[in-house]
């Protein structure tokens, strides 16, 4: 028979839509699929460092004087310390993907909670919570960052903290939006004459319908983020020394920058490479929801 | 020919395919229809139909995915399929107009209205509008202050108004067609008989051809020569109006006008019937008939091949293997079944109130400067009643008269600003939700309107029904409840393996189903129903109403139906209330409210709904629009609109409320000797 009744599994509502991120869905955007990709080559390079470069990062080789530029034993060169920058990019990529995500997800869990709060119960506490994080955003990141490590004092932990500071006012903003949006809804209201607490709206109601455009939000924020790990590293405030630390590598190399450039392109080609990865990924996400 | 003759649009086997995934989806299957020049010609049929796809297809806006794949499209001799992007230009827009369902987005928010209108382009050579013709033609449409509209932006307007100014910029052009999709779909019954006397009017002065896609066949009634009825991408049944809808003969059609509630009788004295099933997805032409699955006389060997269109007698068109067998058989069908003996719901003895509202009144602060209100608006005045195990009250209004708010603070979402509500005996005045106790919770549930909001997307249907048990019902055991979510699905009808399907998944239908079912979870004492049919389909509009109240039977539960559709609460509805500005101005038995002494505004709005028996309205339609002047307070709302207004008395001073007979009140200066003689006669085309 021709007349092929409709399914009933027909999908609908942009909410539906963010909700079916699932892998089969990963044809449909050759974006997310890059970035996707990216991320889990630097995953992966960062996870199997012992094995790729089995070597010490800082171990300083004699063999390299007077021989900095990149060769059969030291693929992307040697450094102003003689020390291998492959092994050195290897090892860094390290922090970076411990760090951003441990520190967003933190932020998240405040932000989330910061956020559904204002926007779900309105009022004074609305009001409360919406003037600090307006005073919070009122400052320069860059700023912020630099205080807090210069008073806190350079490390992994503090970094986190700072992150975590600086990243959790834009997410409650966000997600007060959402939630101003989503309350509304008739759903919310049912919850509500079904005698339903507020913990339970919030958390069971409400977040699942806006994982979609969080989902995007966290992979772009993990892209600043890691921008914000590179940009401490050049400032000095990054990981001590002696570890591997891109953005600090990068720093190191600026007197050379002249005679060895690959010094420092090495290290900023590889926070490129990851930011572009979640960005493609966030893009790839946006074009998954607005496709269906 | 002459031109005269010649159609002005005439549509030969159109075919029309989307792009869907691997394969097409035919959206429209061989339809044909033409127009002859200053004819009105309605298309019909449920959502999903291919209706506005037709309408798309004749401004050639299919998008990426569509296609006209066969048939021609002649506009005055002219095939709209082959011709060029700029023969197009001169075509859209000054020969052939449109006017969509939603005035708000048709208009662009950041122009003037003056502005947008002179963008139109008239004549031979595209003139540009002249600022003089454009306020003439708000002029002739009805717009208030002409002058100053050109000024103003459309969200300076109100809906009825932005439409009245996008039919203007259609009738300036002066096009030889103009295409009305569901012109009057978002608009007040008030405000869609001005627009229907409206385009009446201007049709009549201007002799222009007219498309006429709607869904509503009262008004396909009122405006249309000649109508289509369109199922699945074809026109099943196409001929003069009076023939299609006075007697029709395809099954469809006949489905369709079964599912028209009345507004001269109640419940008791008919039933309606929804159609089962749900309208198919095309892949491919099809080569049985396309009604065969929902049909009642379909028979295998004769409707499970190709369905040729054939002439009847009246000169009607019919894409029907059995029609003339059709009617006869309904017949048989209707006499074996019994007929239309239901008995009405026997009067409950009337013990305590379920609910008593007693002076209710709700005022929302504009504004605010240093904690105190700058400015008020009423939403709810001195609203009192009392409501019965058992019982259905009806409210009815337009939108902006305070049933919702109403409903919602019988819920305890709202709290009141006055008055006293009792619920089951209790004083619950003043207390939200999450203060009433667990009984009072479970006593009172509600089903919404919206059925894309009113299930969260993100569950599952068993997620959503479980927990209503949990919370609202006596089962304690995961087992018991799992029992318990089986009967409401049983209850609603729906199969049981809907319960793992995400509710995102689910038809409007069937989601308001499930509203159905979590609403009487707990075998409430009240359900409160706002709007629960009016964004659903006529055919199962139907189903969803005898499902709410076959529950409500179930458990004896009292019902309050809020509508704007009055012929919806006519069937449903054993009290009813008017409402408007937040005032009950009419409240009695439904037979009482349906029938003389009216209330003035009732009685506009009964004259102005566009039933199939009351095809031409008694008298000119009622003129304003809600909310478009302050409520003082003082004085009747309803004064500032009302034809029958006592100048220098209605508006200065409270209206009395008049017992015309037992249960009966009206809120009104006339007496009840005068409103007795009002124009609307209800049944005067029944009988």
């Amino acid at each position: 028979m021709s007349a092929e009744a409709t399914s009933p599994l027909v999908p609908a509502g942009p909410l539906a839509a963010a909700r079916r991120f699932g892998l089969h869905r990963l044809r449909e955007s050759r974006t997310l699929c890059i970035g996707l990709g990216i991320i889990v080559f630097w995953a992966l390079v960062a996870l199997l460092a012992p094995l790729i470069a089995p070597s010490d990062p800082n171990t300083q080789y004699m063999s390299a004087v007077g021989h900095a530029l990149p060769s059969k034993t030291h693929w992307f060169g040697a450094d102003q310390l003689r020390r291998d920058i492959f092994a050195r990019i290897v090892w860094g990529a390290r922090p970076v993907l411990v760090i951003a995500p441990l520190a967003l997800i933190s932020s998240y869990i405040i932000g989330v909670a910061a956020g559904m709060t204002a926007g779900y119960f309105g009022g004074w506490v609305d009001d409360v919570l919406s003037r600090a994080i307006d005073v919070l955003l009122s400052f320069p990141k860059i700023v912020l960052y630099v205080v807090l490590i210069a008073s806190l004092g350079p490390s992994a932990f503090n970094i986190m903290l700072a992150v975590i500071f600086i990243s959790s006012p834009g997410i409650a903003r966000l997600v007060r939006g959402i939630t101003l949006d989503l309350r509304t809804r008739d759903f919310v209201a049912a919850a509500r004459t079904r005698g339903e607490s507020a913990l339970f709206i919030m958390l069971v109601e409400i977040l699942p319908n806006a994982r979609g455009p969080l989902i995007v939000d966290f992979c772009m924020r993990m892209g600043y983020t890691i921008i914000a790990i590179g940009v401490l590293g050049f400032l000095g405030l990054g990981l001590p020394p002696p570890n591997p630390d891109w953005g600090g590598m990068v720093r190191e190399a600026t007197p050379m920058l002249v005679v060895y450039p690959h010094m420092a392109l090495f290290p900023a080609a590889a926070i490129v490479t990851l930011v572009m990865g979640f960005n493609l990924v966030a893009d790839g996400l946006q074009e998954v929801a607005d496709a269906s | 020919m002459p031109p005269e003759a010649r159609a002005v649009l005439s549509v030969e086997e159109l075919e029309i395919r989307y792009a869907a995934g691997k394969g097409d989806v035919v959206a429209i299957a061989g339809t044909s229809f033409s127009l002859k020049r200053g004819e009105c010609f309605g298309l019909v049929g449920e959502s999903g139909c291919g209706k506005s796809t037709i309408a798309m297809a004749i401004m050639r806006c299919l998008g990426k995915r569509g296609r006209i794949s066969g048939g021609r499209i002649l506009f005055d001799g002219q095939d709209l399929a082959g011709i060029s992007a700029q023969e197009l230009r001169a075509i859209r827009g000054r020969r052939i107009a449109i006017v969509y369902q939603d005035a708000s987005t048709a208009l662009n928010p950041t122009m003037t209205i003056g502005a947008q209108m002179r963008e139109v382009r008239h004549g031979e050579n595209g003139e540009v509008t002249s600022r003089e013709r454009a306020v003439q033609m708000l002029r002739a449409v009805g717009l208030p202050d002409p002058e100053g509209a050109m000024r103003r932006f459309p969200h300076q307007l109100s809906g009825g108004q932005q439409q009245r100014v996008v039919i203007a910029m259609a009738f300036l052009a002066e096009p030889d067609l103009l295409i009305l999709d569901e012109p009057t779909t978002a608009l007040d019954v008030t405000v869609e008989a001005q627009i229907v006397d409206l385009l009446m009017h201007m049709r009549a002065v201007r002799g222009t051809t007219m498309l006429f896609i709607s869904h509503n066949l009262g008004l396909v009634r009122r405006m249309c020569d000649r109508v289509g009825v369109m199922y699945a991408g074809q026109i099943v049944e196409q001929g003069l109006t009076e023939a299609i809808l006075g007697a029709p003969r395809h099954p469809y059609t006949r489905g369709l006008l079964a599912c028209i509630p009345r507004l001269d009788r109640g419940r008791a004295a008919y039933r309606l019937k929804s159609i089962a099933g749900r309208v198919p997805r095309l892949v491919d032409l099809p080569q049985t008939c396309t009604f065969i699955d929902r049909c009642a006389h379909a028979q295998a060997s004769i409707c499970g091949r190709p369905i040729a269109v054939e002439r009847t007698p009246d000169g009607s068109d019919i894409r029907c293997n059995r029609w003339p067998q059709v009617p006869a058989e309904e017949a048989a069908y209707q006499s074996t079944s019994g007929g239309a003996s239901f008995a009405l719901n026997a009067p409950a003895p009337k013990g305590a109130a379920v609910l008593s509202l007693d002076q209710v009144s709700k005022t929302y602060a504009i504004g605010r400067l240093l904690g105190r209100p700058i400015a008020s608006i009423r939403a709810n005045e001195a609203v009192s009643f009392d409501l019965h195990a058992g019982e259905t009250l009806g409210i009815v209004g337009e939108s902006g008269c305070g049933k919702s708010t109403l409903a919602r603070i019988i819920m305890g979402l709202e709290v009141p600003s006055g008055g006293r509500i009792t619920l089951l005996g209790s004083d619950v005045t003043g207390q939200v939700t999450s203060r009433r106790t667990r009984d009072q919770i479970r006593n009172v549930q509600m089903v919404f309107q919206n059925p894309d909001t009113t299930l969260n997307p993100s569950h599952s249907v068993g997620f959503i029904l479980d927990r209503a048990v949990k919370k609202l019902g006596s089962a304690r055991t995961a087992r018991e409840r799992q029992a318990e979510v089986r009967r409401l699905l049983d209850l609603v009808r729906l199969p049981h393996d809907v319960l793992q399907m995400s509710a995102a998944r689910l038809s409007g239908g069937q989601k308001q189903r499930i509203a159905v079912a979590r609403a009487f979870a707990g075998r409430p004492s009240l359900v409160v129903a706002d709007e629960p049919t009016s964004a659903l389909d006529t055919s199962v509009k139907t189903a969803i109403l005898e499902l709410l109240l076959a529950a409500q039977k179930d458990s004896d539960t009292a019902l309050i139906f809020i509508s704007h559709d009055l012929s919806v609460v006519r069937y449903v509805a054993d009290r009813v209330a008017v409402m408007y500005g937040g005032r009950i101005v009419e409240m009695g038995e439904a037979v009482q409210v349906f029938s003389p002494p009216f209330h003035p505004y009732c009685e506009a709005l009964l004259s102005s709904v566009p039933g199939l028996d009351n095809p031409s309205p008694a008298r000119p339609p009622l003129a304003g629009e809600v909310g478009a002047q302050a409520l003082n307070g003082q004085g009747c709302a309803f004064a500032p609109r009302c034809p029958r207004v006592i100048e220098g008395h209605c508006r200065q001073t409270v209206p009395p409320l008049r017992r015309p007979a037992a249960g009966h009140e009206i809120l009104c200066h006339h007496s009840v000797e005068d409103l007795r003689g009002g124009t609307f006669v209800p049944a005067r085309n029944a009988s």
